[in-house]
């Protein structure tokens, strides 16, 4: 059974994704992933931490459609998982690299998921131009993406896809390839995003600082089979800054983290 | 955890700032130097240092110098060739002299007798290398993306692969005669397996992120391959492009010496019936010349195909 600290506020919000019973099986034995359950409501920003193996990168890509679960059922959205396709736009995802077309400029990869959308010319490419401006890469709009550092494709990656105003914002270890400095900077850039957009975010990570810095809520995962362990809710209130990484309530729920992920 | 001297995230004003400095920085305005790399116009820029520095203040790297230098040393030879023909040291029936050369390239000119010749090879070359590469291409692609196709196809196009084409000849004659379609179908031949295998290749290549990406963000069927899948192989399919064009000339000389009533072949052959020794180097050199030729149109063409690559532009230290 999963301990959870459950965090009443959010209880009233409509549900945004269900994961009941989940499992994963690839060879009809080895389970990754096995009885998850998970709910995220509208509007949360959601970790999934753990280490490597635990099935959580599996668990955000079933939420995206793109792997199909074998047994138990995911609904996002209202919708079976997959079906989101037909949807496009509601749901972006963010992988671990940036994944920018390298023969695009920084503009046409932003606009690209509107492109897919049909959305017309130039009102995409003055709907990416404000994305763009967002994060702060007006400047670099035509350039072409092996002209940018790390940082900034990221940033270009993260802005492609917010520009369809997504309901549903999947991160995949985004920031696990970039330098401490560049990650902090993100993490506060994500922070200012997700309040000015207000979309659900499940952001999957195996850094425990960063999962209870950004989120409103942690879910603590275990491998072998790749469960949950406990779900911890982070009260400190937003807007965040890095002064509550020293405070005694951050450094405690930093530590029942660890111990829970040591268990 | 840490201390700041300075706050990270304070308003847009200052924001825009610390993005400014993540990484390697990307000015607004691009700086004349090394800021930029990617978009500075000076061909030593990506040099380090010191040596960039020399380069710039010697005038080694500017234009003119680029562009003159690969044509130092043939231009050498050439000096040369016409001074050791001239002293008597090669004797003219061994070699003709540069200058004899173009004489003979003049009178054949002025009676137009090697435009048809250089008209015959060309097409000849076209032709064969159309449909050569473009059946490579289809091929490669094909076997690339479809993994069915792959599995029937890929190790029957491999075995026929490693016969030299022009071992082929024999039979080609026998089937085709000593017409167009016999030297078109070597040259086909000889260009469809370096366009197959780098084609093939590009495609197995293409990042697998970007597929997956592209099926995130639902990228499917006509638009995969026009947006993904083909600028993805695009590098590797011209590679194979310069490798056929190279490939389809050495052929085309071999078709043309054994059999032909037109074309450089055809005119070489001649002249050696007559010991026209200079026809016979000139036939040579235009050779050589078309080589080249069809090399730069390749890389003129990846050069327009492929503004965004990163490349290494030589001179490791």
């Amino acid at each position: 059974m999963a301990l959870t600290f459950p965090n009443p506020a959010m209880e009233a919000r409509p549900v945004a994704i269900v994961l009941r019973d989940v499992g994963m099986c690839y060879d009809g034995e080895t389970w990754a992933l096995r009885d998850v359950n998970l709910t995220v409501r509208e509007g949360e920003f959601v970790s999934l931490l753990g280490p490597s193996g635990c099935g959580k990168s599996t668990i955000l890509r079933t939420i995206a459609g793109l792997q199909t679960v074998t047994s138990g059922s995911v609904e996002v959205l209202g919708s079976p998982a997959g079906e989101l396709f037909n949807r496009r736009g509601e749901l972006s995802f963010v992988f671990q690299e940036p994944t920018l077309m390298p023969w695009r400029s920084v503009l046409a990869n932003v606009a690209l998921p509107l492109e897919l959308m049909g959305v017309p010319k130039r009102e995409r490419l003055s709907r990416a131009m404000e994305m763009l401006a967002m994060v702060g890469l007006d400047s670099v709009a035509n350039k072409l993406p092996r002209q940018l550092s790390g940082g900034m494709k990221m940033r270009v990656s993260i802005a492609r896809a917010l520009v369809s105003n997504p309901k549903l914002l999947l991160l995949d270890e985004p920031f696990a390839a970039l330098d401490e400095i560049t990650r902090e900077r993100l993490q506060e850039e994500l922070l200012r995003l997700w309040q000015r957009f207000g979309m659900t975010v499940v952001f999957v990570t195996h850094n425990v600082f960063e999962a209870v810095y950004l989120s409103s809520r942690v879910v603590v995962m275990q491998a072998n089979p790749g469960t949950v362990r406990a779900e911890l809710s982070i009260e400190t209130p937003y807007p965040r800054s890095r002064e509550v990484i020293g405070t005694p309530d951050f450094m405690n729920m930093v530590a029942k983290a660890v111990q829970l992920l040591g268990d | 955890m840490s201390i700041r001297l300075r706050p990270v995230h304070t308003d847009a004003a200052g924001q825009e700032h610390e993005w400014a400095g993540d990484g390697a920085a990307v000015p607004d305005v691009p700086a004349q130097g090394t800021e930029t790399p990617a978009r500075a116009p000076d061909p030593g820029a990506h040099l380090p240092g010191v040596q960039a520095a020399w380069r710039r203040a010697h005038g080694w790297g500017n234009g003119l110098w680029r562009r003159l230098s690969p044509w130092l040393v043939p231009a050498l030879a050439v000096v040369v060739w016409q001074a050791l023909g001239s002293a008597g040291v090669i004797p003219t029936r061994v070699l003709p002299t540069p200058i004899a050369v173009v004489q003979a390239f003049l009178s054949l000119a002025h009676t137009g007798e090697l435009w048809q010749d250089i008209a015959v090879s060309a097409r000849r070359a076209a032709i064969g290398f159309a449909v050569g590469a473009g059946t490579g291409l289809l091929l490669g692609l094909v076997n690339g993306v479809f993994s069915v196709a792959d599995r029937l196809l890929d190790s029957s196009v491999q075995m026929i692969r490693t016969i030299p084409h022009l071992a082929l000849i024999p039979l080609v004659i026998l089937w085709f005669g000593i017409g167009e379609t016999a030297k078109e179908f070597l040259v086909a031949l000889g260009a469809m397996f370096p366009v197959y295998l780098n084609t093939y290749h590009g495609v197995r290549g293409v990042d697998a992120g970007l597929v997956e990406m592209a099926r995130m963000y639902g990228l499917t069927g006509w638009a995969f391959y026009r947006h993904v899948l083909f600028p993805g192989a695009l590098p590797s399919i011209l590679v194979g492009v310069r490798y056929a064009l190279g490939i389809t000339w050495t052929t085309l000389i071999v078709a043309e010496t054994i059999s032909a009533d037109a074309g450089i072949g055809y005119m070489v052959m001649n002249a050696r019936e007559f010991v026209q020794m200079d026809v016979v180097v000139l036939g040579i050199v235009l050779y050589a010349l078309l080589g080249k030729l069809s090399d730069v149109v390749a890389r003129l063409l990846e050069r327009w195909l492929l503004p965004w690559r990163v490349t290494w532009g030589g001179d490791a230290q």
